[in-house]
């Protein structure tokens, strides 16, 4: 009981967080298109950056805003089953979609993320081994560099809690046919 | 389900109530009712040991089985 407490209020927390950065983004967001001149000088200039950025660079920006927002979106389903743990209603409806859905968001995350990674790092090192002499590399080799480049810990560890979800997600699913199996012995 | 359960019939012939042989054997009307109707999942031995006994009748009575 003691641990469901300390994870619905750290998860409410976390709620709160994202919600936040993600009104005051917004805000900053609109400020720096319609009220630029207002902005701090340091933060003025902000959407230049999409006339800077083309079309291959803009893909790192605009994949961690759908990450952020899809993140806020797995919190928002794992805090929709802190209810029914509260009530010990562990094996309700609730409980398996929403882990489903936030296992799913998390796997998507975590392999976009990775998948991204690779493409934009194989791209810039065959343009940079085009421009810059002497950076010659066989494609194995860029191959084997991007990948590396790409594999992060965090996005693996995201692909492996997403796995998690979805793993306790269908264990739960099994337990409530067992309940009710369990509920109809008389 | 192709197993019948013939409770209303042996309830009928000893002139009880579903009430009362819930009280005898000791679970709730509700789970009487859902063995009656023929939800039930599955049946404890204890549970049909008591129901026979207090219907005085064998399992073959209160269970047939029928194909589909």
């Amino acid at each position: 009981m003691k641990t469901i407490k300390i994870l619905k209020v750290l998860i409410n927390i976390l709620y709160a967080v994202l919600i936040a950065v993600l009104v005051l983004g917004l805000a900053f967001f609109i400020a720096s298109f319609f009220l630029n001149e207002y902005l701090p000088f340091s933060l003025r200039g902000f959407n230049r950056m999409f006339s800077v950025f083309n079309g291959a660079l803009i893909i790192g920006p605009l994949l961690k805003i759908v990450n952020f927002i899809l993140f806020l979106l797995s919190v928002f389903y794992l805090r929709k089953c802190i209810k029914p743990f509260i009530e010990s209603d562990y094996y309700s409806e609730t409980v398996i979609k929403n882990l489903k859905r936030a296992g799913n968001i998390f796997v998507f995350i975590g392999g976009a993320t990775i998948l991204i990674q690779f493409i934009m790092s194989f791209i810039l090192l065959s343009v940079a081994s085009n421009i810059v002499e002497g950076l010659s590399m066989n494609s194995f080799l860029m191959f084997l560099s991007s990948s590396v480049q790409s594999l992060d810990v965090e996005n693996i560890f995201l692909v492996v809690i997403g796995l998690f979800f979805l793993l306790f997600s269908k264990a739960t699913a099994n337990a409530k046919d067992l309940k009710r199996e369990n509920d109809l012995t008389i | 389900m192709s197993i019948i359960v013939n409770l209303d019939v042996m309830l009928a012939k000893r002139k009880m109530k579903s009430k009362d042989l819930a009280e005898i054997v000791g679970i709730t009307t509700a789970n009487l009712s859902i063995l009656k109707s023929g939800k039930a999942k599955a049946i404890r031995f204890s549970t049909l040991e008591a129901i026979c006994k207090a219907l005085d009748c064998q399992p073959r009575d209160i269970l047939e089985y029928a194909e589909d």
